[in-house]
């Protein structure tokens, strides 16, 4: 109990700093002048981590090894390296990682969360096993244990309750007004933290135990993953009278207004290796090339790990598809890659195309595969798989006849397509609900049919 | 013995037949299934074979085509076709800027220009330039009046392979210079007499 109240009293000052938020907290990078959350590669944490020692000890095998992995053989579980999420305040800083389940047997989802103080490192193992409800903000249960070389240790069991903080609004703003109410723990597992403690509420989690800033979410709770990530972008605020929403608006009109091919960029600008900026979410016009026929088609250059998504338009024409081409998946895979090479989130990667259709977005539903497919393929393998990619493309999607050309065939041609490229790349398709309120994930039946399942 | 031998091939012939079903090779979509051949049975891939010259300026191209039987396909379902692959030449003032005429053919992850399908009486390939980091594109080739077109296609032209390409954003007209013409009229060179 005592070694969790730390903790605790991090999470009231930053609930403090979080009631009745400002823009600020929709900003990754600097939240208050006194907290600073951000996503930091796994190198960072390995160069600003104290004591690699316990770590080590604790939770990886090999420092050095693999670093986009890393486990304790003997845990049942690895920790995802991709993205970690570090929390700066005066007193603490932490990192929050998700957890990679390697059996089936953990119900709901996991972090770890590396927590520093100026003479004490301390390392938590914290579980949602009904995972979080952002949807009916219904209490759920957190439990929270130790680790410390010796795994298993007391455990301390809390509910994670939705305060409703209207804010001088007329609704109720649940964000990010959780609390931490502890309670006995149940099981005969001992459990450790029987000790009821105070019984007070104690105050929301934002530096590690919200388990969205360990990317978890792991596969039991009911939010995709990727369409959490597109209707962020669908609730971006604007800048300089302009966001996510303003930009597709402004190509869907486009498509049916002009026989060229117009598109942008979406980068963060502080992950660019080669520039000095703290800048993020940065949109700019993708370059065009004037065609022999005097139309533009844009080129992308997805040149570094900082561009995290494109949009572009396919025209409205007879035999122009409004889907995304061959070198529109090739585009968006190359760009996941660079950023999963370099330890950056993959988790808002998106690649769309706005047509005739509607609005349709790549996204990566499945990071493991990936991972082993696409992600690891270099050299040969890769210029084969490419080899075989268009080929399959050029057969499944490109290769029908002009009458063919329509909605309904084009999505099931494309999912067809995807199918068969889906265990190499963990790639989902996405389209936008007409007023661009949100989202639905597109599959194929087991009959072949095309299937689109609102997600939220 | 004879016999034996005979009802041996017809069990093996039987066996691959089998193994491979052998169709049109221009079926596509539903018509393919796992371990199928496309099967170029009407020799239509034929007359592009050979070897092929084109100039313009001081640019000499040479094309060399040959018919590669039962490429695999690995996704699923994976199927043998018979394709097209190139292997060529290019020249600039009789200096020699790339080639890769005696390369062998058919080494997965070594094709610069392979095949595809028919579209009409117009064959796709797909040319990867090595020298204009990976860059890939689409050209259609056809055989006109005894001369072969190429004609290649931006709108699918594809990103670089690995290679981020720096160049490609410092020079606005790295995709006019392609190390191959965007379009060509290439001449049949005769076939040499031998043994």
């Amino acid at each position: 109990m005592k070694k969790i109240l730390p903790i605790l009293f991090l999470l009231f000052l930053i609930n403090t700093l979080y009631m009745c938020k400002d823009d600020d907290y929709l900003h990754n990078s600097h939240l208050h002048e006194n907290v600073e959350k951000k996503q930091i590669s796994f190198k960072e944490f390995l160069t600003n981590v104290k004591d690699k020692n316990k770590v080590k000890k604790t939770i990886f095998s090999n420092f050095g090894g693999n670093e986009n992995i890393s486990q304790k053989e003997d845990l049942g579980w690895q920790i995802d390296t991709l993205q970690v999420n570090q929390i700066i305040t005066p007193e603490k800083t932490t990192y929050t990682f998700a957890v990679i389940e390697l059996t089936d047997t953990i119900q709901g989802f996991r972090n770890v969360i590396i927590e520093e103080s100026l003479n004490d490192t301390k390392i938590y193992l914290v579980h949602y096993p009904n995972g979080i409800d952002n949807v009916n903000h219904s209490t759920s249960e957190v439990i929270v244990e130790e680790l410390d070389g010796i795994i298993g240790k007391a455990k301390s069991c809390f509910e994670l309750v939705y305060q409703c903080q209207a804010c001088g609004s007329n609704t109720c703003d649940y964000a990010p007004g959780w609390v931490l109410v502890e309670v006995p723990c149940g099981g005969s597992d001992g459990g450790g933290g029987n000790d009821p403690g105070e019984g007070t509420p104690t105050d929301p989690i934002p530096g590690g135990l919200d388990p969205q800033d360990g990317g978890g979410g792991g596969g039991n709770n009911n939010n995709l993953p990727a369409c959490q990530s597109l209707n962020n972008k669908l609730n971006e605020p604007l800048q300089n009278e302009q966001n996510f929403e303003t930009r597709i608006e402004f190509l869907k009109q486009k498509v049916f207004n002009s026989g060229d091919e117009w598109g942008f960029i979406n980068q963060n600008p502080s992950e660019d290796p080669n520039i000095n900026s703290n800048a993020n979410n940065q949109y700019n016009p993708a370059r065009a090339k004037t065609l022999d026929d005097g139309r533009k088609a844009v080129i992308f250059d997805i040149y570094g790990p900082h561009i995290f998504g494109y949009m572009h338009t396919h025209p409205n024409n007879e035999t122009t598809m409004g889907i995304h081409s061959a070198a529109d998946i090739l585009e968006f895979l190359k760009m996941v890659k660079y950023r999963y090479e370099m330890g950056l989130s993959t988790d808002d990667t998106y690649g769309i195309v706005v047509g005739n259709h509607g609005v349709y977005s790549l996204k990566i539903d499945n990071i493991n595969d990936f991972m082993a497919g696409y992600g690891s393929y270099s050299g040969d393998l890769l210029r084969e798989f490419i080899d075989n990619f268009k080929e399959n493309y050029r057969d499944k999607v490109a290769n029908r006849p002009i009458s063919d050309n329509n909605q309904s065939k084009n999505e099931k041609a494309l999912l067809q397509f995807l199918d068969l490229i889906k265990s190499d790349t963990g790639i989902g398709l996405y389209r936008a609900t007409n007023d661009l309120n949100g989202w639905h994930k597109l599959q194929l039946t087991s009959n072949g049919q095309v299937q689109s399942i609102y997600c939220n | 013995m004879k016999n034996t031998i005979l009802i041996f091939t017809f069990f093996i012939s039987c066996f691959l037949q089998a193994q491979s079903p052998i169709i049109p090779l221009r079926s596509h979509g539903d018509h393919i299934t796992n371990g199928c051949y496309l099967k170029d049975i009407e020799n239509e891939l034929l007359p592009f074979t050979g070897t092929w010259t084109y100039q313009e300026g001081n640019k000499k191209v040479t094309l060399k085509f040959q018919r590669v039987r039962m490429h695999l396909n690995m996704s699923y379902p994976s199927y043998y076709k018979d394709i097209l692959e190139a292997k060529y030449k290019v020249e600039v003032n009789n200096v020699v800027v790339f080639d890769n005429l005696n390369d062998p053919f058919n080494i997965p992850g070594k094709r610069t220009i392979s095949g595809g399908i028919f579209k009409g009486d117009k064959y796709l390939v797909t040319f990867v330039d090595d020298l204009k980091c990976e860059t890939w594109g689409e050209a259609k080739i056809w055989i006109e009046n005894g001369k072969l077109h190429w004609d290649m296609d931006w709108e699918n032209m594809g990103p670089f392979i690995e290679d981020p390409c720096p160049q490609s954003r410092e020079d606005d007209n790295f995709y006019d210079n392609m190390t191959l013409p965007w379009n060509m009229v290439l001449t049949k060179q005769p076939v040499l007499g031998g043994s």
